[in-house]
């Protein structure tokens, strides 16, 4: 508050000495009249120039929260991710849950891209190839012939490596999704 | 028009590519209610939808079984000019079907006779 004060009255101090610097000089001449088209002028200026500003700053405001939501969902879907590694990992997992799972991957991917592929402002160009990896590995994965009556899917080791590999792909495109928004 | 809604008519959860891999396999979805229901399309001459939103997911192999081995039996253009997919859900498969597992079905057939 009372720095405030300070700098409001030193703001003032400087405004005038500033008058009293020009008023010393003969080449500078403070008019007594005033005219009203300039005052007009200069008051529209003003007015335009905080519109300017206002709305840049509105824009920028929404962008940035904008960004943040298409940041923080695609966290989320990388955390999700995790399920999936352990299911490779475990080297096997429920069929059901399984196809499950994927089916809501491809379906929350579609819905960032309708979210957020129009946003001004935003670059969401990587989530096609996104889709397209993920929905390759939806499509490998339930190509495996199940076990115990269709009940499991199981890995052996060389497909618990192809599949890594393609979760870590994914991943890896998130994150490229993430920095390049 | 001819419908065939896979949730409703068949499964919410439907299986892998055998009979022998579990309940509701591809090849039972084909034997039991898509190859008769395409072929009443056909002598109707109408086109038959199969709608496959509302499951609990598909498995590639499901898929690729039941359209590959209606494309084999009735030929891919007829296959293509009396069926339509609807997958809003998961657009993908939609796709997937129409350019790779009916125009394809032949290779895919040779390939599972090879790998048997």
């Amino acid at each position: 508050m009372l720095k405030r004060l300070i700098k409001s009255v030193l703001l003032v101090c400087l405004g005038c000495a500033i008058g009293v610097f020009l008023c010393q000089y003969s080449y500078f001449t403070l008019s007594k009249e005033i005219s009203l088209t300039e005052v007009f002028i200069a008051i529209l200026t003003g007015i335009i120039a905080l519109y300017i500003a206002d709305d840049l700053s509105a824009k920028l405001s929404r962008t940035q929260s904008v960004k943040a939501l298409y940041t923080e969902d695609i966290k989320g879907f990388i955390v999700s991710l995790q399920t999936l590694e352990n299911w490779i990992e475990e080297g096997e997992c429920s069929a059901k849950e399984l196809k499950r799972y994927l089916r809501n991957g491809t379906v929350k991917i579609n819905l960032f891209v309708q979210i957020y592929g129009s946003q001004k402002g935003l670059n969401t160009n990587t989530l096609g190839s996104i889709l397209n990896s993920f929905n390759a590995l939806k499509y490998d994965i339930t190509e495996i012939p199940p076990s115990s009556k269709g009940e499991l899917y199981k890995f052996n080791l060389e497909q618990q490596h192809q599949f890594s590999q393609q979760v870590n792909g994914l991943k890896a495109g998130l994150v490229d999704a993430m920095i390049k928004s | 028009m001819a419908t065939l809604k896979i949730s409703k008519d068949f499964t919410e959860y439907p299986g892998a590519r055998y009979i022998t891999d579990g309940p509701f396999s591809g090849e039972a979805f084909f034997n039991e209610l898509l190859r008769e229901k395409f072929d009443e399309a056909l002598r109707a001459n109408v086109i038959l939808t199969v709608d496959l939103d509302d499951t609990a997911g598909y498995a590639s192999s499901f898929l690729s079984e039941s359209f590959g081995r209606l494309a084999q039996e009735f030929g891919v253009d007829s296959v293509k000019k009396h069926l339509k997919i609807i997958s809003r859900q998961e657009p993908d498969w939609k796709d997937r079907i129409l350019n790779d597992y009916i125009p394809n079905a032949s290779k895919r057939q040779s390939q599972a006779f090879v790998n048997a």
